[in-house]
C-alpha cells in the first residue's frame, strides 16, 4: 500500500485552486457580464453555492457601484424614475444608452449597457486577480513538488518566494485601483454619470492586510535565502 | 593521497588512503570507529569534502593513531 504523502495532497489542492481560477475566468468571459455566451441556467445546479456567493454574484447579474448622490441633481434623479415607469431597465419605454439605475433603498447603482471596452476592462480586472491567485498557486505547487525528497533549500524557492510577495504586494493594490477606475468610468459614462459619482478612494481603501502578506512573504524569501547559504555551507561537512 | 580539487577553492588535501593502508584497516572499520556514516567518510577520503568537524578529525586521529597533519596537508599552491 503507498503510503499519504501529505505533500502531496498539499500539491493537489494548489493544482485545484489553480484550475478553479481557470474555471471562473471562463465564466467571466462567457457569462452574463461578459459576452453572454453561456446564462446563469445553463450551469449545472451543483455550482449554485459557488454562484450565487456574494462575491461572485456579479457574474450572474450586472455589476453593482456604491456611490453617493449629489443632493442638488436629486430631482433630476426622480425625473428619470418618472420618465421610465418607475425606473425599469425593461419598461415599455426602453431605456437610454449606458443605463444605469439606482438600487431602491441603498446608495448602490447597478449598470446594465457597457461599450465592448468598458466589459473589456471590467472582466479584465476580474481575470487579473484570477490570474494572480492562480499564478501563486501554480508557485507554490511547484515549490512544493521539487521539494519532495530533497532540500527545499535551494536558490529557484527563493525566487519562488520573492516572485509571490511581489505579486502579492504590488498587485493587490494595483487590483484594488484599478478597481475603483474602472467602477468610475462605467459609473461617470453611464445614463446616472452626472447624477451620482463613485467614492475618492482612499488610502484606508487599500487592500494593507494583502500587502502585509506580500511584504512578509518577501521577508520570508530573504529568510529562505539566508537556508540556503546555510545548506550549502553544510553540505560537504564530515 | 586523495587529489586537491582547486574550484573548490581551497589547497587542503587528505591522506586517508595511506593511513588506512599503513594500518591494514578498512573504510568501513574507520566508521564504525569514528561514528560518521561510510558515504561521508568516503567523501572525506576522495577529496570531495568542503569542511571536517573537529569532532570528526579527533575521532579520526584516535582510531588512527595519529596526529592532524598526518591526515591533513596543504598542497603546494
Amino acid at each position: 500500500m503507498r503510503s499519504f504523502r501529505p505533500a502531496r495532497l498539499v500539491e493537489a489542492s494548489l493544482y485545484l485552486v489553480a484550475l478553479l481560477c481557470a474555471f471562473w475566468s471562463t465564466l467571466w468571459i462567457l457569462g452574463y457580464t461578459g459576452f453572454q455566451r453561456i446564462g446563469y441556467a445553463d450551469l449545472p445546479r451543483w455550482l449554485d453555492p459557488i454562484s450565487l456567493d456574494g462575491s461572485n454574484s456579479q457574474w450572474v447579474t450586472n455589476p453593482t457601484v456604491l456611490v453617493r448622490v449629489d443632493p442638488s441633481r436629486f430631482d433630476a434623479l426622480l425625473a428619470s424614475y418618472r420618465d421610465l415607469n418607475g425606473g425599469f431597465p425593461d419598461s415599455r419605454g426602453g431605456t437610454p444608452p449606458h443605463w444605469a439605475e439606482l438600487l431602491p433603498g441603498s446608495s448602490v447603482v447597478q449598470l446594465w449597457d457597457f461599450t465592448f471596452l468598458q466589459k473589456l476592462s471590467f472582466i479584465g480586472i476580474q481575470l487579473a486577480g484570477y490570474a494572480g491567485v492562480a499564478f501563486i498557486a501554480i508557485t507554490l505547487a511547484r515549490l512544493v513538488a521539487d521539494s519532495r525528497g530533497e532540500s527545499p533549500f535551494v536558490l529557484r524557492n527563493v525566487n519562488r518566494l520573492r516572485r509571490i510577495g511581489v505579486v502579492v504586494l504590488i498587485g493587490a493594490p494595483l487590483l484594488s485601483l484599478g478597481h475603483w477606475f474602472v467602477e468610475r468610468w462605467l459609473v461617470e459614462s453611464s445614463s446616472m454619470g452626472d447624477t451620482v459619482s463613485v467614492y475618492p478612494y482612499h488610502w484606508s481603501s487599500l487592500p494593507w492586510w494583502t500587502m502585509l502578506v506580500g511584504a512578509a512573504v518577501l521577508v520570508l524569501a530573504d529568510v529562505w535565502h539566508r537556508g540556503v547559504r546555510m545548506a550549502d555551507d553544510v553540505e560537504g561537512l564530515v | 593521497m586523495s587529489p586537491v580539487d582547486p574550484e573548490e577553492g581551497h589547497r587542503i588535501g587528505v591522506r586517508l588512503d595511506e593511513l588506512l593502508e599503513e594500518r591494514g584497516m578498512t573504510l568501513t572499520e574507520l566508521a564504525d570507529r569514528v561514528g560518521v556514516t561510510i558515504v561521508n567518510l568516503s567523501i572525506l577520503k576522495n577529496g570531495r569534502a568542503k569542511a571536517v568537524r573537529f569532532s570528526t578529525l579527533t575521532a579520526i586521529c584516535d582510531a588512527l593513531g595519529c596526529d592532524v597533519g598526518d591526515v591533513l596537508y596543504l598542497s603546494e599552491g
